[in-house]
């Protein structure tokens, strides 16, 4: 979708009049239709790099490893309100960073497109404006590209990634209102009977296989060792039963709260396409239904679980 | 122990609670309640934490995987804490496991939280009482995200 | 045979009340040595009655019970209970005093608490911890959190029937227990006798005794309590059913010259609305709650927001005088007469009547006391702090006062008596012996498990037998035992043969609750060299026999869990040793008026070292533009001997013309960086003392304020009767208006010295121009406690008292142009007359709020600590730690702290002295033994445990990139630990780790 020379060229720019010591950004991957995360430390290199509407992975995860170092960075939304969680929590320092923002169009749901349009290939798409264009051998398929939202982008708020160093141009498309979908799944399904509910998260995550492919694509999973494998104390075992698969995502909610910015990588990371948007998506709701806060929006709010005020509700202490 | 026993849901089935309470309220509530000889169902099984704020979800979760069919964190009213405000923290913590418990299908009732003072000795006995009844409502934990076999009820 | 015990102590306290207690507290605190004489069986006072306590609504006994844990675990202080002073004599320093100790005749140490003596004694007498509203035995504790934690004998009634000797399971009973006299020498003596209610049955009017729905508020409280005679049930006593209809009728017996109790009672207001709003939380239905009074008096921090909060949920006050209650059917009616006029009957199902306080007396101690106030009470003065005293009355005999007051007091009388003992004593307190411990580490757990059968309190429903036996197959237990009562003597000494028999390195003893028995285990295996922590309990008395009787299979089960819980647990227990942290033995004093000047000089007089310092290039703050103390005594000597008295004592530094620019450290060791004439120095010390005061407020565009120089405020007025009175003299026509910008929407709090200072200023002007007519415009004249008696002179002298409301508040007209003899008009609305009148007034008094310093978020950020909603700085606790901050080793002194007069501020400042002297005595500060500890490893020192410690111990290394626990300032309560997402953080001995195991126990 982006210029791939233009992108290739404001980037190689930035790298060396800003002194960088890299950029993250997306170079194409191996597997069709998944970009992967690339450091580019290299004048030479910046060719490689791509942004298209598969470019899914939050990039703000690559940064731990770069502390210390004057990096660039490619940042959606989603991706700058990640980095800002981040430096609330010390984990990098802002002035060691140069955010490059892109005005996210919305990524595209990969899954979606390869079961409608099985061994769909990368160069096979092309992206225009609010269009998508599919050459099948030979013959071209135009799709509305609002139809194809991964379900995390339909309802994202917050697009245009804000307080970067370098803006690149808005891209010929009509930005899609954030719609209430996500909301609206995850109230249904709050509103359905416990039975029924609980018997759709048993379905859910029973899939799981506790490979933690949600954990490590995650930003905010750096902890040096996971609850998962702590042995003193041990929470739980590595076998994927029931008890440790729920206590498992239960606590990484719970460690998510008031931190996960919906970018939708950890659902589009799991092989077992486990809906992982439906649990987060209530925690989002839920930690902005009561303590009225939004991640990844300033740095100097402290997040809900780190403070309390003497007026939260009591509704649960009986 | 009584394991079997305890997860067959027969008549004689009593529930199993873990009751986590914070050592300057809510354990001399339930000191109290000794003291003054008020007699409660024997269910409950005492974790003596200095504050309800020491309190996880792991710690909650962790009990009723280890086998106790429901959990009770007490602590302090609030304004009352040892720790100046470590149950205004545990309150906000609590509520979004409690929300999150709920929304994937855990029955409330599995999960307690209570604000007991050093003088609610009575009052202590009744919420042992209530929360008993309530899990026994319910029937035993058998785990998560394991389908509650048979057609059994619980009408206590 | 006469038994004569000769004691030597530092103090004596008598009373043993929330104010004896803190006093002796503040006093062991400074490493003297205490006897705390209380003449009833227990400590706690009429804390201990009281349900909840106003404005926060905490539980009374949940914040009062480990006050008196702490005194009865004090070492300094020796509690003497059923104790009466005879004879006093001596002299400051030296004194000699002859005291009784009544016969408990139970022996403490081996009483159980279990009851069964009160359950067998056949003689009733009336329970006075209930205020008699249900019987109590011969032989009774009266509460459950009593300390000492034993019954006792009322001699008076008991029939010496033996048949609570034969009742005892632990021979705990001698009913041939004889009196003892206590030969104390001292040097010096605290009065903490406090208050009773006033005698009312006089005032027949009211129907008390007469109907049995008419009660005292003391009574009212049991009511309320959860522990009273009907379990927290309020009830109507004639019918048993929940009161529809409340009345609380005020100033019964206070504020009534007739009656001969002319003061005001200073609590009533507030304890009255506490009530109402209990009530309506009690109540299932809607209880409608009508308080009579004549004026709403809620001066104190955070009274009027409780007072808003009432009107908020529907407490309705009328502002009357009830006449009369008589009967009416079922109900009673109440006779009054409204504002508006005539008279009103009204029915309800309740009377509670807030009777007003009387101090206690002594003859035989009141004689050592050189200064008596109005009343009865044993006021202090201001001239009192120049010179240490052998003397000093505190609490509610002192005046009537609240409980954060009385705490005040006692602090402040702490210091002022300790001061007489630097010469004698050594300064600085060494820490406790610490026996040598072995070395466990390394060495594979050997846990004895010690079963109880507490005579047979736990053994009548516990399988003893078969827990022991039990115990026997848990991991690492190498030996399990029963004892018959685990705390006797002689049980600590088979624990000790136990430990070397079988060489344990871990003990548990199943009994009853850690809270009350812990200590006493862990001394005796320290005893043996085994760090107290290798140690744990399982209630399995509270917790199992005394609540399960009637399910001695599931107890006995239960018990079995709870041993394998605290099994499991205890295995993996290491010692711990509480860190010690070295003391700077200096103060830092911050802010030079009043408050700062008294704290200054009560720690330099304790023999430490004190920096001082002002902002201002002149000591005295506020203090220099009041004429006088509200008794009258003049401030300018006072302030200037104060003055000297600093300025001449060689351990006080004065830093004038300087600011702190920084400020570091913990409590033991704080870093302050100043800023001065001679530019940047710095500075270390132990204790840090915010006094940095407030200021009137200047209410611009108010009442014209700055629009005419004859409209001023009251502070202003102070200056001219001080400087300029031939300037008054001519003056004919005085407003003033009170509440000028207090209890507003904005400012939601009442500045307490207001009404006060208006007529104190009023009757000066009366004396300087008698012929003037002045006008007082108030909401309700707050003269609280003895300040009554100015009110009723102001009255009869002339001074005219109109009320406003604030809906319609006075109007002043200045005048368009400014001469001099033009009078302003000033337009009052008198609502009980529902007329307008105008006084054209030739001088308008305004009475400004008191408001905190706009630079006090800086100072509260350095000190780390936090300020109120109005921008005061917050105390730790609203009724037990009133000068003490959330920060420890930070105390407040005066205004700072919110509004108060001069001679409560340099009561506080006193209190805040002692507190800092607390620190300042000891070599060394010994740490909490469980804090939490940082395994760096895994730390990502994203900051979380920093901002939820509640303690400021947690700090992030920059550098490192992890967090580092300041084990000063860590209190163990394991928030940290809970919130770390990376199990970075631990807390020894109740870890993560431990409660897995002991949850896996539980399993089997």
């Amino acid at each position: 979708m982006t210029d791939k020379v233009s992108l290739a060229r404001t980037l190689q720019e930035v790298f060396q009049r800003e002194g960088l010591d890299g950029v993250i950004g997306y170079a194409a991957g191996t597997t069709p239709l998944r970009p992967r995360p690339t450091v580019v430390t290299k004048p030479e290199a910046f060719d490689s790099l791509v942004f298209d509407g598969f470019c899914v992975q939050n990039l703000a995860n690559y940064l731990h490893r770069h502390r210390g170092k004057r990096m660039g960075i490619l940042v959606k939304g989603c991706d700058r309100r990640a980095v800002r969680v981040l430096v609330q929590e010390k984990q990098i320092a802002r002035e060691d960073l140069y955010l490059i923002g892109i005005p996210c169009p919305g990524m595209l749901n990969r899954s979606q497109l390869l079961e409608e349009y099985p061994g769909l290939q990368g160069d096979q798409v092309a992206e225009e404006g609010d269009t998508l264009y599919l050459e099948l051998s030979g013959n071209r398929v135009t799709l509305s590209r609002v139809d194809y939202l991964l379900p995390t982008c339909r309802a994202c708020r917050h697009r245009v990634p804000d307080d970067v160093d370098l803006l690149l141009d808005p891209l010929p498309f009509t930005s899609p209102e954030a719609d209430g979908s996500l909301a609206d799944e995850v109230k249904s399904i709050a509103e359905m009977e416990g039975e029924e509910r609980a018997g759709l998260f048993r379905e859910e995550l029973s899939r799981c296989i506790l490979c933690y492919a949600c954990r490590n694509v995650c930003p905010f999973c750096y902890c040096e060792t996971c609850f998962t494998d702590s042995l003193q104390p041990a929470w739980m075992t590595p076998a994927p039963e029931p008890d440790n698969i729920f206590f498992y995502h239960v606590n990484r909610m719970m460690h998510m709260a008031g931190r996960c910015v919906t970018c939708g990588s950890c659902e589009w990371a799991c092989p077992e396409h486990i809906q992982l948007r439906l649990l987060y998506g209530k925690l989002v709701a839920d930690v902005e239904e009561l303590f009225a806060y939004e991640p990844g929006l300033d740095e100097t709010t402290p997040q809900p679980l780190s403070h309390f005020s003497e007026h939260d509700p009591d509704e649960h202490i009986g | 122990m009584a394991e079997q026993a305890h997860k067959t849901g027969t008549s004689s089935w009593e529930p199993r609670i873990v009751a986590f309470l914070c050592r300057w309220c809510s354990y001399a509530g339930a000191d109290l309640a000794g003291v003054s000889r008020i007699s409660y169902p024997p269910t409950t099984r005492v974790i003596l934490v200095p504050c309800s704020s020491r309190i996880s979800p792991y710690h909650i979760l962790k009990a009723l995987i280890e086998g106790a069919d429901g959990v009770l964190v007490s602590g302090c009213h609030p304004g009352d804490c040892h720790y100046l405000t470590g149950n205004l923290l545990a309150r906000r913590r609590f509520i979004l496991l409690k929300r999150l418990l709920a929304y994937l299908g855990i029955e409330e009732a599995r999960v307690k939280f209570s604000w007991i003072s050093a003088s609610e000795g009575e009052e202590f006995a009744q919420l042992i009482r209530e929360v008993t009844e309530e899990v026994r409502a319910i029937g035993p934990f058998h785990g998560f995200l394991r389908e509650v076999p048979g057609e059994e009820t619980h009408d206590g | 045979m006469v038994r004569l015990k000769r004691l030597t102590v530092n103090f004596l306290v008598v009373g043993g009340g929330i104010s004896g207690m803190q006093a002796a507290l503040d006093m062991a605190e400074m490493g003297l040595k205490v006897v705390l004489a209380e003449a009833t069986p227990s400590i706690g006072g009429h804390m201990a009655q009281l349900d909840k306590t106003f404005p926060t609504n905490d539980c009374s006994m949940c914040i009062l019970s480990p006050k008196m844990v702490a005194c009865g675990r004090d070492p300094m202080i020796d509690i003497r209970t059923l104790t009466e002073v005879l004879e006093v004599k001596g002299k400051p320093g030296r004194y000699e005093i002859l005291l009784r100790e009544a016969p408990r005749k139970v022996d403490p140490r081996k009483c159980l608490g279990c009851g069964a003596c009160a359950k067998a004694c056949p003689t009733e007498r009336p329970g006075t911890f209930d205020e008699e509203l249900v019987t109590a035995k011969a032989i009774d504790r009266p509460f459950p959190q009593a300390y000492p934690n034993a019954y006792a004998i009322d001699e008076t009634v008991c029939i010496r029937c033996g048949k609570c000797v034969e009742a005892c399971p632990a021979g705990a009973i001698d009913l041939d227990a004889e009196e003892t006299f206590l030969y104390l020498k001292a040097e010096g003596i605290v009065w903490a006798g406090g208050y009773r209610l006033g005698n009312i049955d006089a005032l027949t009017q009211y129907g008390y005794r007469q109907f049995e729905d008419v009660i005292t508020s003391l009574e009212m409280e049991r009511f309320l309590s959860s522990s009273g005679p009907t379990g927290g049930k309020l009830l109507v006593p004639s019918t048993g059913k929940e009161p529809e209809r409340i009345a609380f009728l005020q100033c019964v017996g206070s504020r009534d010259v007739r009656f001969g109790r002319p003061y005001c009672s200073s609590v009533c207001c507030t304890y009255a609305i506490k009530e109402a709003l209990l009530a309506k939380e009690h109540c299932s239905g809607t209880v409608a709650t009508r308080i009579f009074y004549m004026d709403i008096r809620t001066q104190g921090k955070g009274f009027e927001r409780y007072y808003m909060r009432a009107e908020r949920e529907g407490v309705e006050f009328i502002r009357s005088r009830v006449f009369r209650v008589t009967k009416g059917g079922a109900q009673l009616v109440l006779t009054y007469s409204p504002e508006t006029g005539g008279v009103r009957e009204e029915a309800f199902d309740l009377v509670v009547l807030s009777v007003g306080m009387v101090p206690q007396t002594h003859s035989s101690l009141e004689t050592a006391f050189p200064r008596r106030g109005p009343y009865g009470y044993f006021r202090q003065i201001p001239d009192q702090i120049l010179e240490a005293q052998g003397c000093v009355a505190i609490g509610a005999t002192a005046c009537p006062r609240d409980i954060p007051e009385s705490v005040v007091s006692a602090g402040g009388a702490a210091l002022q008596v300790a001061s007489l003992a630097r010469t004698r004593e050594s300064r600085v307190v060494p820490p406790p012996v610490r026996w040598d411990e072995r070395n466990t580490a390394g060495t594979p757990p050997r846990i004895g498990v010690f079963v109880c059968h507490c005579g047979t309190n736990i053994a009548s429903v516990v399988a003893v037998k078969e827990v022991r036996e039990f115990a026997k197959t848990l991991p690492n237990v190498v030996y399990a035992g029963e004892l018959l009562y685990a705390c006797s003597e002689d049980s600590q000494a088979t624990i000790q043969k136990m430990i070397d028999k079988h060489d344990l390195n871990r003990v548990i003893v199943a009994s009853c609750s850690p809270r009350t028995h812990a200590p006493l285990f862990q001394e005796t295996i320290h005893q043996k060299g085994l760090n107290p922590a290798l140690f744990e309990m399982a209630n399995i008395r509270d917790q199992c026999s005394w609540v399960h009787s009637d399910a001695p299979r599931e107890a006995t089960e239960k018990a079995k869990e709870l041993v394998a819980m605290a099994v499991a647990k205890v295995r993996t227990h290491r010692p711990l040793i509480p860190q010690t942290l070295e003391v700077n033995h200096k103060a830092l004093v911050i802010g030079g008026g009043l408050a700062g000047l008294s704290a200054a000089l009560g720690i330099a007089r304790k023999g430490f070292g004190v920096t001082l310092v002002e902002q201002a290039d002149r000591l005295g703050g506020m203090a220099i533009h009041h004429r006088q103390f509200w008794d009258g005594r003049p401030v300018a000597p006072f302030l200037e001997a104060l003055e000297a008295a600093v300025r001449g004592n060689d351990l006080v530094t004065v830093r004038t013309a300087t600011r702190i620019t920084d400020l570091s450290g913990y409590k033991g060791n704080f870093e302050a960086t100043f800023h001065g004439e001679n530019g940047e120095t710095k500075g270390t010390f132990g204790a840090v003392i915010i006094a940095t005061g407030a200021n009137e407020w200047q209410p611009k565009g108010m009442y014209g304020f700055g629009q005419d120089e004859r409209i001023l405020t009251q502070t202003a007025l102070s200056d001219l009767i001080e400087q300029s009175p031939e300037r008054l003299k001519r003056l004919r026509r005085i407003v003033m208006i009170q509440c000028v910008g207090s209890r507003t929407e904005e400012r939601p709090y009442c500045s307490r010295v207001c009404c006060t200072h208006a007529i104190q200023n009023a009757l000066a002007l009366n004396q300087i121009a008698p012929e003037a007519q002045i006008v007082i415009a108030y909401r309700d004249i707050r003269t609280y406690g003895l300040r009554e008696d100015l009110y009723r002179t102001a009255r009869e002298k002339g001074i005219l008292f109109v009320r406003y409301d604030p809906e319609r508040p006075p109007e002043v007209a200045v005048p368009e142009d400014r001469e001099i003899t033009r009078p302003i008009p000033v337009r009052l609305y008198d609502p009980i007359l529902e007329t307008t009148f105008e006084v054209p007034a030739q001088m308008v008094v305004l009475a400004a709020a008191t408001v905190p310093l706009e630079t006090n978020r800086e100072l509260a950020q350095m000190a780390k600590v936090t300020l109120d909603p109005d921008g005061f700085f917050l105390e730790a606790h609203a009724k037990l730690r009133p000068v003490d901050c959330a920060m420890e080793g930070v105390f407040l002194a005066g205004t700072a702290q919110g509004p108060k007069d001069m001679g409560e501020t340099i009561e506080q400042a006193f209190a805040a002295a002692a507190r800092a002297c607390g620190i300042l005595s000891k070599q060394a500060l010994e740490g909490e033994a469980s804090v939490a500890e940082v395994d760096t490893s895994r730390c990502a020192g994203c900051g979380l445990c920093e901002l939820v410690c509640p303690f400021h111990a947690i700090t992030i290394d920059d550098s490192k990139q992890v967090s580092v626990v300041n084990a000063a300032l860590c209190k163990g309560c394991g928030a940290c630990v809970a919130s770390c997402r990376n199990g970075a953080l631990h807390l020894p001995n109740t870890d993560d780790a431990q409660m897995v195991d002991m949850l896996k126990a539980l399993n089997g």
